[in-house]
């Protein structure tokens, strides 16, 4: 079952994509369970009574809490980066915090049918991956850690640090065995002593990358131009 | 005893040798295409096999050649053309060579003949050989625009070529003549030497001109967009003015219309008025001004000429690179491809502008005849009377090479794609 969330202060447009979603869902095998949100506010309250979604459609201009907030407050404050955020968008000029948010797609109005399934299985996409896990094992005991919530593993000396987005542990590893293990999963070797997962890269610049925990991992020289070349051809 | 200490002298001699190559080189190269401890490798590779060759051959041809057989794949492993290797060889070889020469002349009686072995086996003399040459090279490496990878046309290149051969050849006859007096074949040899490193001299401003030229060509043609720019705002104004100057006379009419109830007339009158504001076809709507007037300027024409046009853009209102740069990647990216789409009948063209991680990810694909020209590794354009061939997609190259990012080719038989990575 797929949690998804329509806010919008329009309610035509709400209805409009809640009806895509089920149609597609009934010629599809997916099972969807749509909640529908007016205001961010409502949104929000919802999430905090434990409530997740896996994908919210969020309008950008809403009411008094506009879609940016809202984003920024899941993301920053709650700390979740699973959840996809999906913009609708009446006009097409974007305000750069708009990108701090990384939504995985921007829906223009009006509202084309083949742009909502497309992101929706885009969507699909990424969830699936999301629930796989990273095991490790640390004296007797074994972890297991989502791979959508490891930010990068560092290398020091013999040791590895794993940060996720809410802590840091240390284990006994090779870090090239880790990059071999994570070979699907986008992570990537920057630097001699980081292996970074591409999906919590907030800002991606030729000597550098800052994460979404904003801590900033250097690329290593000989690695810039692989790590450059390689970007082109994810997106 | 002589003998072998001769040996010792010769083999540390030749590693200085190496490094005088290695350093030689580096003024003509700046980008290795390997690895630095690859690099060394062949240094190392090229001391071992020269050292053998002389050792086992003892014939100054056979070593010349080998000798110059070795630089040439040394000079493999940089960026440059062939042409650019041969000249560049030759020019450091013949130098060195016209160097030993002299200090050959200098230290012992002169009896080189190409095809008897070495008789001249002074050890001071080889030393005093390698230190010169090491001179030589440092004083040579203030010239720094032999560097650049700008291939240089072939009548320059034989010109070039010429002189270090000739000097060289000359040499080699003063040098069997044996009825030649000590004084005059030092002179020659002075000359020799001279020749040598003003052809150096020659060929590093030829470099300099040529680049310069090309970066004057560059800038033109980025000018020449800035001025397309302000011509298109204008242009829109005048637009959007005649346009608002047209409403207000086409809805006088409207008034005495809908007083009188002539519903039939009214609605003629209003659908006329909504042609009106269909006139101007905008493809890009992102408010971004240098994308929007650039694409929307572009493709102005696009409809007549039956291009089926797809434009999609997430991109922040404001972006941290330089405007000029935008309109010169965007323009000329633009250009080529509706250069390219009009050679077909299926006409279209995709653009994505995409703002993602800090960076702007600008992609294009158009259809085309699937006849690609290539020159040197770069693609140009296949207006004939344009002499500026290929500068579009060069400054495109220059401006993603000033901010680090990358300009990926691709294509096939019907489609071809760009790809720019900027980091901002």
């Amino acid at each position: 079952m797929i949690n998804i969330a329509i806010c919008d202060d329009n309610k035509y447009i709400c209805s409009q994509i809640e009806t895509i979603l089920l149609d597609y869902a009934q010629v599809e095998p997916i099972k969807l369970n749509i909640h529908i949100f007016y205001t961010g506010e409502s949104l929000l309250d919802y999430i905090r009574q434990n409530n997740t979604f896996h994908i919210i459609y969020l309008d950008i201009e809403l009411g008094q809490m506009n879609g940016v907030e809202v984003g920024k407050y899941i993301r920053q404050t709650m700390k979740d980066y699973k959840t996809e955020i999906i913009y609708i968008s009446g006009n097409d000029s974007y305000d750069r915090q708009l990108f701090d948010v990384q939504p995985l797609h921007f829906i223009p109005k009006p509202i084309q049918k083949s742009t909502v399934i497309d992101d929706l299985n885009l969507a699909l996409e990424h969830l699936n991956i999301s629930e796989h896990y990273y095991t490790y094992q640390k004296g007797h005991d074994m972890y297991n850690i989502p791979i959508s919530e490891i930010l990068y593993f560092e290398s020091r000396k013999r040791e590895i640090v794993i940060v996720t987005t809410t802590s840091e542990d240390t284990f006994y590893e090779n870090l090239d065995v880790i990059a071999k293990e994570l070979l699907d999963y986008q992570f990537f070797q920057i630097h001699r002593s980081y292996l970074m997962n591409y999906k919590h890269a907030k800002i991606i610049r030729y000597t550098e990358v800052v994460m979404s925990n904003n801590v900033v991992l250097p690329i290593g020289k000989t690695k810039r131009s692989a790590f450059r070349k390689m970007q082109i051809n994810l997106n | 005893m002589f003998f072998e200490n001769y040996y010792l002298v010769y083999i540390l001699g030749n590693l200085v040798s190496a490094y005088v190559m290695y350093k030689f080189i580096r003024i003509f190269y700046s980008k290795c295409k390997v690895k630095p401890t690859t690099e060394i490798a062949a240094y190392i590779g090229y001391f071992i096999l020269i050292t053998l060759t002389h050792v086992g051959l003892e014939l100054p041809f056979i070593v010349l050649l080998a000798n110059i057989l070795l630089l040439f794949l040394i000079t493999l492993l940089y960026e440059g053309d062939i042409k650019k290797s041969l000249l560049s060889i030759l020019i450091i070889y013949f130098s060195l060579m016209s160097i030993e020469a002299l200090f050959v002349l200098l230290t012992s009686t002169l009896q080189l003949n190409l095809l008897v072995p070495f008789q001249y086996e002074s050890a001071f003399g080889v030393v005093v050989v390698r230190i010169a040459s090491l001179g030589m090279v440092f004083a040579v490496k203030g010239f720094k625009n032999v560097k650049k990878e700008y291939p240089i046309p072939s009548a320059y290149w034989i010109s070039l070529l010429f002189i270090p051969v000739g000097s060289v050849i000359m040499l080699f006859a003063v040098f069997m003549n044996t009825s030649l007096s000590r004084t005059i074949i030092f002179i020659c040899i002075i000359s020799a030497i001279l020749i040598n490193i003003f052809t150096f001299y020659l060929y590093d401003n030829i470099s300099a001109l040529l680049v310069d030229q090309m970066n004057k060509r560059i800038s033109e043609e980025q000018n020449r967009y800035y001025e397309h720019q302000v011509e298109m705002m204008q242009a829109t104004l005048d637009h959007m003015r005649t346009l608002r100057h047209d409403l207000k006379n086409r809805i006088a009419p409207l008034y005495p219309l809908a007083a009188s109830g002539n519903t039939e007339e009214l609605l003629k009158t209003i659908s006329e008025l909504s042609d009106l504001s269909e006139i101007t076809k905008e493809y890009s709507k992102s408010g971004n001004t240098i994308f929007d007037s650039i694409i929307n300027f572009k493709f102005q024409n696009a409809e007549a000429m039956n291009i089926d046009i797809n434009v999609e853009i997430n991109t922040p209102v404001a972006l941290s690179i330089p405007t000029f740069d935008i309109a010169v990647i965007i323009g000329n990216l633009i250009d080529n491809a509706l250069e390219a789409t009009l050679k077909t009948h299926d006409r279209w063209i995709r653009i994505s502008i995409v703002y993602d991680k800090g960076r702007l990810i600008i992609e294009t694909a158009n259809s085309y005849d699937g006849i690609i020209k290539k020159e040197a590794d770069r693609f140009i354009t296949r207006k004939y009377d344009n002499p500026n061939h290929g500068i579009g997609m060069k400054s495109i190259k220059n401006i993603v090479d000033r901010h680090d990012g990358y300009l990926n080719i691709d294509y096939d038989e019907h489609v071809f794609k760009n790809k720019v990575l900027m980091y901002l």
